[in-house]
């Protein structure tokens, strides 16, 4: 068993309880951004846990899809940077 | 049925504008966000906010509650009996029903031609997705490992196997997909979202698939070179030593590593780490004085040289 490494569209828009019209509009924002468009969207699975939250925050806060784009970002973002964090901590546990 | 004051929940006069409605739910979602706040009850308050937000906000909901009047909260009231036409033909009354139901249906387009809660019944509803997290050894992150869950349902507590596949990373979330609640009318079946962390190791720090350790060398192995038997997450293996290696210096062992769960590995970096002996025996104390004496190294001019 592996952990798949890409997303189709309808799979992250299922996941993320969103439209595919509505994931096309916030990529049209910039993020996330797919990494195939033929035949359908994939993106890479690091977006799914930050769409996913931005996506809640979004019904939580009656946000529009704009301020989702930017929220997954920042999210995917933040991320990112704990996970380098986690090395860096890892290297000093000595 | 009991009437709620969903203006006083969002703290606003009943003639608030549609923008005042948002900033005041807005606020108020921050406040008592599950998230965010450690206030006793924050979640209840939340959801109370959420539904006075979800009737004020839509200008068709809103008109229809406030044809209601005004009451006091939790004070008993009967719904117009237009609303039993419009909204519920068919029911036999609203007695027991939630009035944010009753709003609710009004924005699907109400509950009529059919048994209370019907429509809502009837649709393909998505299974309850879990969170979970999950400690697990970095020998399992290598080779996969197979867990029992314990979640709490809503038919009660449900103990549930699952696969972590082989080379998660630590702090990864994992997504089970269709293994969480189930689906209901033809709706798919819910995820486990499952947190990883990978439990410190004794002797492998982690970065990635990148593993790392400390190789610890006497002094004259660095200096003239050796073979070492060294560890790695399967069987010690043996690792050549380069003569004249530095303190600090990383000598790989390469796809040594954890599995990436893609056919590949990652490497194993030993750092090398000189040690001396703490305490000299006569011998070796004549030993070190004889190199001292004799060597021409000064690891200052050296260190100097290379700034």
């Amino acid at each position: 068993m592996q952990a798949p490494e890409t997303i189709d569209a309808e799979d992250l828009c299922l996941a993320c309880r969103i439209t595919v019209t509505e994931l096309q509009e916030i990529v049209a924002y910039g993020a996330p951004a797919p990494i195939r468009e033929e035949p359908v969207l994939v993106f890479t699975v690091d977006w799914l846990m930050p769409l996913r939250q931005a996506a809640r925050l979004r019904d939580q806060y009656d946000l529009d899809l704009f301020a989702v784009s930017l929220l997954a970002e920042h999210l995917r973002r933040i991320d990112t940077l704990e996970a380098e964090l986690r090395a860096l901590r890892a290297q000093l546990r000595r | 049925m009991k009437y709620k004051d969903y203006y006083e929940t969002l703290g606003l006069p009943r003639d608030a504008d549609e923008a005042a409605i948002k900033k005041a739910y807005r606020k108020l979602a921050r406040e008592f966000h599950p998230d965010v706040s450690k206030v006793a009850g924050a979640e209840a308050k939340f959801k109370e906010v959420g539904e006075a937000y979800a009737t004020l906000k839509d200008p068709e909901k809103r008109a229809a509650y406030d044809q209601l009047g005004q009451h006091n909260p939790s004070e008993d009231f009967s719904p117009p009996p237009q609303w039993q036409h419009q909204y519920a033909e068919g029911m036999q009354g609203f007695e027991d029903l939630d009035l944010a139901d009753i709003l609710d249906a009004l924005g699907r387009g109400g509950m009529r031609g059919g048994t209370r809660g019907a429509r809502r019944a009837d649709m393909p509803a998505h299974g309850r997705d879990y969170e979970a997290a999950a400690r697990i050894s970095l020998e399992d992150a290598h080779r996969g490992a197979v867990m029992h869950l314990d979640l709490q349902q809503e038919g009660g507590p449900r103990t549930l196997e699952v696969k972590v596949p082989a080379g998660v990373r630590d702090g990864q979330r994992l997504r089970l997909k269709g293994q969480g609640g189930k689906g209901r009318n033809g709706g798919p079946d819910g995820d486990i979202y499952l947190h990883i962390e990978i439990a410190p190791h004794p002797v492998f720090r982690l970065d990635g698939h990148d593993l790392s350790f400390d190789l610890a060398l006497a002094p004259w192995e660095a200096a003239l070179g050796a073979e070492v038997q060294v560890p790695t997450i399967e069987d010690p293996v043996l690792l050549t030593v380069p003569p004249g290696t530095q303190s600090g210096r990383k000598l790989r062992l390469r796809g040594r590593g954890l599995s990436n769960g893609r056919g590949g590995r990652g490497d194993l970096y030993a750092i090398a780490r000189i040690d001396v002996p703490a305490a000299l025996t006569e011998r070796e104390r004549e030993l070190f004085g004889q190199l001292a004496s004799e060597s021409t190294f000064d690891p200052r001019t050296v260190a100097r040289q290379e700034k």
